[in-house]
């Protein structure tokens, strides 16, 4: 529960003070040519935990996340990082403050090897454009740094392969690799589990719950099961306004939520 | 990063006698500084995956500005190329602040238009000499001790540029600000969400083209002691991408062989003369693009990569399943 996380982790971060509210947007609205994708949508995550933001399909969730990390500009509002107004930073400083984000279709540098997909994500703060002399030796350290990140989502023995070449399984925990090396103070993840097979899911799932232990994950996902099982705090997301917020069982016995979403889905002739 | 090792040295070695196998020395400096011009587009192009049809604003200008410093103000020949580094750097600072940030078709249209730009000031601009070109360009002296006016003390000095051109391309390629281009160049989303500043990335990579680009038109002038409009000229953009992808682009070799092969078609060509079949007759030493542009099609139809690229595939590929053979 968001509640219970975050009283536990009070204590380490009284920096944060006086809220726990590690990402907040405020008024978020997003229109392409007078359709609005998203609608004034008002979000607070909180330090620690898993926050899911759901809902049906076209509800505008991809569209929030690209609002979030900076990927497109607003139409209105604000979005608040640590209380500090990012809605005018560019892409790349959003995710140097700590906010890096997944895609939906698995990304990952095809033409690089396994190993230095993530050390591309680890060197980041030690390299510089105008430093462009700077020698691969002086990045030996970050080898030990690489290999930990290889063995936590049991990729270590693909190394060396190029990304392109890995399964589709093992590119996903690579991304999601890749997004924990670069060290960020929020994950967002696109989708984590899309496309994967029944183990896989649960491999994913669990990487994703060790994670979330000293960091905030915010994730948009459509799998019920996972969300139920992880999520500590679910936003439901409906023609791109939130239309309920509270844990699974708060939120699964909202009405609105039940016609928006559950009910939807019953009537596509879901038995089950 | 061994087989470039090994590559570097048959070149070193190939290069150091060349001259005494019949071929002239003049002839093999201009296809060397070509070659040069080719690996700073490669680095570019070929990394960032860009396509710039401006480099030839930097190659000429690079010729004119180094040349007329050398002619007029008697500076060292080291010098001469600084300055057409620089001048090369100035003009790709500019180019790109305007042009980096757009994509595709847009990224080429914009620097063909500034490098037209570029070539039309050359046409008016009174040093350059117009039509004429800027003549009688001295060598200089090499650090102000050995005289470079004769060809085979040049020859050298231009076998030793063309070595550390290739090696600080390959360095500066397999550095961390190579492999964060390669990322860029894979998935620029993916480089952004991490907190590259890509476009910051992209403007240096194309400024150091740019500048070694100037280097070779630079190094060009004093070597054929000429420097004219045709180095500025769309036509000399066309020709470098023709090298590139001709050798294969993105490879650390490509540009050297594209380089080689397009200025021995062009001169060979050029010398068969008339072929007479039969009662058909084909003047062939007018028809030089033609011919270069049927080898051009083929090439792009048939080896995507290029030379070098197709054949590192295939070596590749070769390693590959003997791995595989040797698993099982």
């Amino acid at each position: 529960m968001a509640v219970h996380s975050s009283a536990k982790t009070s204590q380490q971060n009284a920096s944060l003070a006086p809220s726990n509210t590690i990402l907040e947007a405020r008024g978020l609205t997003k229109s392409f040519k007078g359709f609005v994708a998203v609608d004034k949508v008002d979000l607070k995550v909180q330090f620690g935990g898993i926050h899911a933001l759901i809902g049906p399909n076209g509800a505008g969730k991809t569209t929030v996340f690209n609002l979030l990390t900076r990927f497109i500009q607003p139409t209105a509002g604000q979005i608040l990082v640590f209380g500090k107004d990012i809605t005018r930073r560019s892409a790349y400083a959003v995710a140097r403050r700590g906010l890096v984000r997944s895609f939906q279709i698995s990304a990952t540098f095809p033409h690089l090897s396994v190993f230095e997909n993530l050390k591309i994500a680890i060197q980041r703060p030690l390299v510089s454009p105008t430093r462009f002399w700077q020698s691969s030796r002086s990045l030996d350290d970050l080898k030990d740094k690489a290999n930990h990140f290889l063995e936590l989502v049991e990729l270590k023995k693909f190394a060396n392969v190029s990304a392109g070449e890995l399964p589709y399984g093992h590119k996903r925990a690579l991304e999601l690799a890749t997004t924990l090396a670069a060290d960020p103070k929020v994950m967002l993840l696109d989708e984590p589990t899309q496309g994967l097979g029944i183990e896989e899911v649960d491999h994913i799932t669990q990487l994703i719950k060790r994670f979330s232990k000293d960091r905030t994950v915010l994730m948009v996902e459509h799998n019920m099961r996972m969300v139920a099982a992880i999520a500590d705090r679910i936003s439901v997301l409906r023609y791109g306004q939130i239309i309920a917020e509270g844990s699974y069982q708060e939120v699964s016995k909202n009405p609105q939520v039940i016609e928006a979403y559950l009910g939807r889905k019953a009537k596509k002739g879901d038995p089950s | 990063m061994r087989t470039t090792w090994i590559f570097l040295a048959l070149i070193a070695v190939v290069g150091a006698i060349a001259p005494f196998s019949g071929l002239y020395p003049l002839f093999l400096m201009k296809c060397m500084a070509l070659a040069i011009f080719a690996i700073a587009f490669n680095f570019f192009t070929g990394y960032v995956g860009l396509l710039s049809i401006g480099h030839a604003a930097f190659y000429g200008m690079g010729a004119y500005f180094g040349g007329y410093a050398v002619k007029n103000y008697g500076i060292t020949t080291e010098m001469a190329l600084l300055i057409g580094m620089a001048t090369g750097a100035v003009l790709g600072l500019l180019f790109g602040l305007l042009a980096i940030r757009r994509r595709g078709i847009y990224f080429a249209m914009i620097t063909l238009a500034l490098a037209q730009m570029v070539y039309f000031f050359c046409v008016q601009a009174p040093f350059t000499g117009a039509e004429d070109g800027l003549q009688q360009i001295p060598r200089g002296k090499l650090f102000g001790l050995i005289d470079l006016s004769d060809d085979l003390s040049m020859y050298y000095f231009t076998l030793a540029l063309l070595l550390l051109a290739l090696l600080v391309a390959q360095y500066l390629v397999s550095a961390p600000f190579g492999q964060v281009l390669k990322a860029i160049r894979d998935n620029e989303p993916r480089a952004v969400s991490l907190g590259y500043d890509v476009q910051r990335y992209k403007l240096i990579a194309f400024v150091l083209s740019a500048a070694l680009a100037g280097g070779a038109g630079s190094l060009k002038a004093m070597i054929l002691s000429l420097a004219g409009l045709p180095d500025a000229h769309w036509t000399n953009s066309g020709a470098v991408i023709l090298m590139c992808l001709l050798g294969g682009l993105g490879t650390a070799l490509g540009p050297v062989v594209g380089a080689v092969m397009v200025v021995l078609l062009e001169t060979e060509l050029a010398g068969v003369g008339v072929v007479e079949i039969g009662t058909f007759r084909l003047d062939l030493s007018t028809k030089v693009p033609i011919v270069i542009g049927f080898i051009f099609m083929v090439t792009v139809l048939l080896f995507r990569k290029g030379i070098v690229g197709e054949i590192q595939a295939a070596l590749e590929n070769f390693r590959r399943r003997r791995l595989e053979k040797s698993a099982t």
